[in-house]
C-alpha cells in the first residue's frame, strides 16, 4: 500500500479496495475515527473508554457490511448513520439517557445563535460560560431533537446529509430542527438563561 | 495508519472476519421490494373488489327503502375491503419507507403513489372481469358474506319490507319457509311474488325478498332474487360482445 495515494482516493475508491484487501480499510478507519468519535461523544457523553469499544463496534460493523453500502450515496453519511444507530442502541439496551460526563466548553457555542434573542451575547466570558449551560441543556432534550441539533449545528451537516444519518425525509428534518430549536429556546428560558445573572 | 486502525485491522484479521456477502443484501432488498409489490397487489384486488361490489349493490331497492342514493351508498359500502385496502396501503407504505432510499420520500408521497397503482391496477382487474373471479373463490370462504355488515342490515328489516335468508322448506309452490339472517324462521307467501332474476329457488339457496310482514313471523312477498348476484362476464367481454 502506498499512503499518499491511498489519502488521495475517495472513500468509495477506498470501499472497493478494502473488499479486494482488508488493509485498505484502515484508511478508511484513519479518515473517519476522530469524527465518528466526536460525534458519539457529543451524543452519548459516554466515558472515552466506552466511545473506543463503542467506535470499535461501529468500525467492525462497518467492514461487515460494507457490501450494503450504495455509492449512490455518501459514504460519511452511511458511516455516520451506523455510528449513530450503535451508539442510540447501547444507552438503549443499559437503559440509561446519556450522561455528562465530559462537557467542553466550546461545544455549546455554536448552540447560542438559537438562543432567545434578548441574551446578550457580546462578552466573551459570557459567551463561555453560556456555552457550558447550554451544552447541559442539549442533553434535557429528547433524543431526536438531540441528534437532529447536533448533526446541524455541531457537525455542520446539510439537511441531506441528515436525511440520509437519521433516515428521515428532508422535510422532516426541517420540521424536526424547527422543533428542536422552539423545544431547546424553550428549556433556555425556564432555565433562566435569558436572566440577567447569566450575562 | 493510527494504533485504532491498527487495532481494528488486527481484530478483523484474528477474527477471520469477511464483508457479509453482496447476495445477501441483495436478497434482503428483493424481500423488502417483494413484500411491497405483494402490498400492493393485494391492494389493487381489494380495490377491484371494491369495484365490483359497488356495482354489484341493489340500486334497484333504495327508492323503496325511502333512503338517498348517498346514504344507501354509505350503508352498503364493502366496509371489510376498504380496511383491507388501509391495511395494505400501510403495509406498501411499511415496506416502501425500509428500502434503500424509501426514507427520503414523504409518507403522503408514498401512500398517494401505492393508492394511484392499487387503483389503476384494481380498475385493470376490475375491467378485465379478474375481480368477479375473485369474489367468486372468496364466497366459496365459509361466513363471507357475514362480512357484507351493510347488505346484511339491509335485508334483515322485514318491517320495511325487506327479508333475507335461506329457504329451508319449498313447500307447495306458493308458501316456503326461510330462515332468515338472525335465525328466525319465516313463513313466507311468494305466490304473487315476482322473480328479479333468473335463478334455481330450492332448499339452501339463499334469497333476498322485498314484501310486507303479514303477521308474526309472516311475510308476504312481491320481489324474489338470489342473495348474490350470479356471475356476469367480465366488462371488457360485455362490450365485445355488444360490439359484435
Amino acid at each position: 500500500m502506498r499512503p499518499i495515494k491511498c489519502e488521495k482516493k475517495s472513500d468509495k475508491q477506498l470501499v472497493q479496495l478494502t473488499l479486494k484487501n482488508t488493509d485498505y480499510f484502515g484508511y478508511l478507519v484513519r479518515r473517519y475515527e476522530e469524527k465518528l468519535n466526536r460525534y458519539i461523544r457529543r451524543l452519548t457523553h459516554l466515558d472515552a473508554e466506552t466511545i473506543e469499544d463503542l467506535l470499535q463496534e461501529v468500525f467492525l460493523k462497518i467492514y461487515k457490511n460494507l457490501n450494503d453500502y450504495d455509492s449512490d450515496f455518501s459514504f460519511s453519511s452511511w458511516a455516520y448513520r451506523i455510528a449513530h444507530n450503535e451508539a442510540i442502541s447501547h444507552f438503549r439496551k443499559n437503559e440509561k439517557r446519556p450522561k455528562t460526563v465530559q462537557i467542553n466548553n466550546e461545544e455549546g457555542v455554536n448552540f447560542l445563535d438559537i438562543l432567545p434573542d434578548d441574551i446578550n451575547l457580546r462578552d466573551d466570558y459570557v459567551k463561555k460560560e453560556l456555552a457550558q449551560k447550554v451544552r447541559a441543556l442539549i442533553d434535557e432534550l429528547p433524543e431526536k431533537y438531540r441528534a437532529v441539533l447536533i448533526l446541524k449545528f455541531m457537525e455542520e451537516k446539510s439537511y441531506e446529509e441528515i436525511s440520509d444519518i437519521l433516515k428521515i425525509p428532508a422535510g422532516t428534518v426541517a420540521t424536526q430542527l424547527n422543533r428542536a430549536k422552539a423545544h431547546f429556546k424553550q428549556l433556555a428560558i425556564d432555565n433562566h438563561l435569558n436572566k440577567p445573572d447569566n450575562q | 495508519m493510527s494504533e485504532f486502525a491498527k487495532s481494528i485491522i488486527d481484530k478483523i484479521k484474528k477474527a477471520h472476519l469477511k464483508p457479509i456477502p453482496k447476495w445477501v443484501f441483495l436478497l434482503r432488498r428483493s424481500v423488502v421490494w417483494g413484500s411491497f409489490g405483494l402490498s400492493v397487489l393485494f391492494g389493487s384486488m381489494a380495490v377491484s373488489i371494491i369495484l365490483f361490489q359497488i356495482k354489484d349493490m341493489d340500486y334497484e331497492v333504495y327508492r323503496e327503502m325511502g333512503s338517498s342514493l348517498t346514504g344507501f351508498v354509505l350503508l352498503a359500502l364493502p366496509y371489510f375491503w376498504l380496511v383491507l385496502l388501509i391495511g395494505f396501503l400501510a403495509l406498501a407504505y411499511y415496506h416502501l419507507r425500509h428500502t434503500k432510499s424509501g426514507y427520503r420520500h414523504n409518507v403522503f408521497a408514498i401512500i398517494g403513489l401505492s393508492l394511484v397503482v392499487s387503483v389503476l391496477l384494481g380498475a385493470s382487474l376490475y375491467a378485465t372481469g379478474i375481480s368477479e373471479n375473485l369474489e367468486k373463490v372468496f364466497r366459496r370462504i365459509p361466513n363471507y358474506e357475514r362480512l357484507h355488515f351493510g347488505k346484511r342490515m339491509l335485508w334483515n328489516n322485514p318491517e320495511q319490507g325487506f327479508l333475507a335468508g335461506t329457504i329451508i322448506h319449498m313447500g307447495d309452490g306458493r308458501i316456503i319457509l326461510l330462515r332468515d339472517l338472525e335465525q328466525g324462521s319465516w313463513r313466507v307467501d311468494i305466490e304473487k311474488a315476482k322473480m328479479r332474476r333468473e335463478f334455481e329457488m330450492e332448499r339452501g339457496v339463499r334469497v333476498r325478498l322485498t314484501g310486507t310482514a303479514t303477521g308474526d313471523y309472516e311475510f308476504k312477498a312481491f320481489n324474489i332474487a338470489p342473495w348474490l348476484r350470479p356471475m356476469n362476464p367480465p366488462p371488457i367481454f360485455r362490450r365485445m360482445e355488444l360490439q359484435k
